[in-house]
């Protein structure tokens, strides 16, 4: 799936364990914008990233609340990919962008 | 002179299409019928960079409404990041002026790109903007410039006179150690058109706007549009395409009411300023970019005498930045004019040395000599 959950730059690597029953949500205070392919994301502390391919389509999810799991199951439909194949990809976009301190829990 | 004097029709007709992009009628802007070559290329990027339509040009091309190749399709993508990476720190720095002002207790409303693009725009990324306009109210501009210079922030040049900034100022500009600016405005135009109107209208009726989930006060749509008729038709010596542009989309995203018009931009002594941008969007754009309340109040009230000996004084109109600020005094009377001419002309030593310092021209030399540079050239 090329470009599934490419960060460009690449967000710093984490380890953080998240929960894919939470529901998570863009950090407060962080600011964006689109170009027609890429998403660039200003979080309220540290440099401006940018997400391309779905990697942006999960920051735009994040605008509301949303579960790992729910979030999965949407990319997944829209895909038509398998949600097993989906889940641990959206969960890692998810975790980096909470280390980044651009999204957190709801 | 125009101000794409040595682009090509395909330059030019790319332009407009980027200009107009979203919109309505397409049929009058027709794009070039294949990809630009290189060098035309380079030429509308350069332009588009210019007049500040970088996230348009990204959009058209993508769309499709703009024929490229697959290599500016990916140039154009990129030059609207690099420009939303400037426009992302800018935003941060409004947050930042606001927590300041409200801090000092300072009311405030925001202006120009940062309202236009989340009131106005389709998207918010498809305006992009080079600095931080802010309305203060003239009784508040010292305690905003204090408590702006707490971050970082100093101005341009001292004051000109004591008072001036308070009762005769336009804006007074600021800028910080990156030479990011954040222009104070107390009223929307220089000269006439600005002590005319006079800022109460402004703060009558205002919108709310949401950064980074902060609410922002901003100017209301009319008073958007004002200030985008305004900046169009008096700000540069010849109108800016994001200006037009501003003027198009705000007047079609909004039914803009008549009444509101008449108090920011007056019969006789403002309504002109519309008529003349309205009538530079639709040479420029095609017909029926301008929404239709606009153009109703803008072509129901003829240019006054006032309007038009005021008009020409601005750089727009052939005049110079002298005979811009000098046309304040056709707005002014007894010792308010006596005062604001005192300050014109023999401002501040303070103010005199730091124009000197900052290596400015004389302004009263520079002044006649733009004056009779002027007269030269309309004679000839």
């Amino acid at each position: 799936m090329p470009g599934f959950t490419r960060v460009v730059p690449a967000i710093p690597p984490h380890q953080a364990t998240i929960a894919p029953v939470s529901a998570y949500r863009h950090t407060e205070g962080a600011l964006w914008h689109t170009t027609s392919r890429r998403v660039l994301v200003n979080p309220p502390e540290g440099a401006t990233f940018d997400l391309d391919g779905v990697a942006g389509l999960v920051w735009e999810a994040l605008d509301e609340p949303v579960t790992i799991d729910d979030l999965a199951a949407d990319l997944a439909a829209v895909f038509d990919r398998p949600v097993e194949e989906v889940g641990p990809e959206v969960a890692r976009v998810v975790a980096e962008l909470v280390a980044a301190g651009a999204a957190s829990p709801a | 002179m125009d101000r794409f004097e040595g682009a090509d029709a395909e330059v030019r007709a790319a332009l407009v299409v980027v200009a107009g992009h979203g919109l309505p009628g397409d049929e009058h802007r027709p794009p070039p019928a294949a990809p630009l070559d290189d060098a035309q290329w380079r030429a509308l990027v350069r332009l588009v960079q210019i007049e500040r339509l970088l996230g348009l040009l990204d959009r058209a091309v993508a769309a499709g409404a703009l024929p490229a190749t697959d290599e500016q399709r990916a140039d154009a993508e990129e030059a609207a990041a690099q420009g939303l990476r400037q426009v992302l720190f800018l935003e941060r720095r409004l947050l930042a002026a606001a927590a300041a002002l409200d801090g000092a207790g300072v009311p405030f409303l925001v202006l120009k790109g940062a309202a236009v693009a989340r009131l106005d725009e389709a998207h918010p990324s498809l305006r992009h903007y080079n600095d931080v306009d802010l309305l203060v109210r003239g009784d508040d501009v010292g305690r905003a410039v204090a408590a702006l210079a707490a971050i970082g922030y100093g101005r341009d040049l001292p004051e000109r006179r004591p008072g001036y900034d308070r009762r005769f100022a336009k804006e007074v500009s600021l800028a910080d150690d990156l030479r990011t600016e954040v222009d104070l405005h107390r009223v929307l135009a220089l000269g006439a058109f600005g002590l005319a109107a006079g800022p109460a209208a402004l703060w009558s009726s205002t919108d709310r706007l949401e950064v980074g989930g902060t609410a922002l006060a901003a100017l209301d749509a009319e008073g958007r549009f004002a200030h985008a008729c305004v900046n169009a038709m008096l700000g540069d010596e010849r109108p800016r395409l994001v200006a037009l542009r501003d003027v198009a989309v705000i007047s079609t995203a909004h039914r803009l009411r008549p009444g509101r018009l008449g108090s920011l931009l007056p019969a006789g002594r403002g309504a002109a300023v519309a008529g003349a941008a309205c009538a530079a969007v639709t040479a420029l754009l095609g017909p029926g970019t301008v929404g239709a309340e606009a153009a109703a109040y803008a072509g129901s009230v003829p240019p006054s005498r006032w309007e038009r000996a005021a008009l020409r004084a601005y750089r727009a109109h052939g005049g110079s930045n002298t005979l811009e600020l000098l046309s304040g005094t056709m707005a002014l009377a007894g010792m308010d004019r006596l005062r604001y001419l005192q300050a014109l002309v023999v401002p501040g030593s303070a103010y005199r040395a730091a124009r000197r310092e900052a290596g400015r021209p004389r302004e009263w030399t520079t002044g006649v000599r733009e004056v009779l540079s002027r007269r030269g050239k309309s004679g000839g």
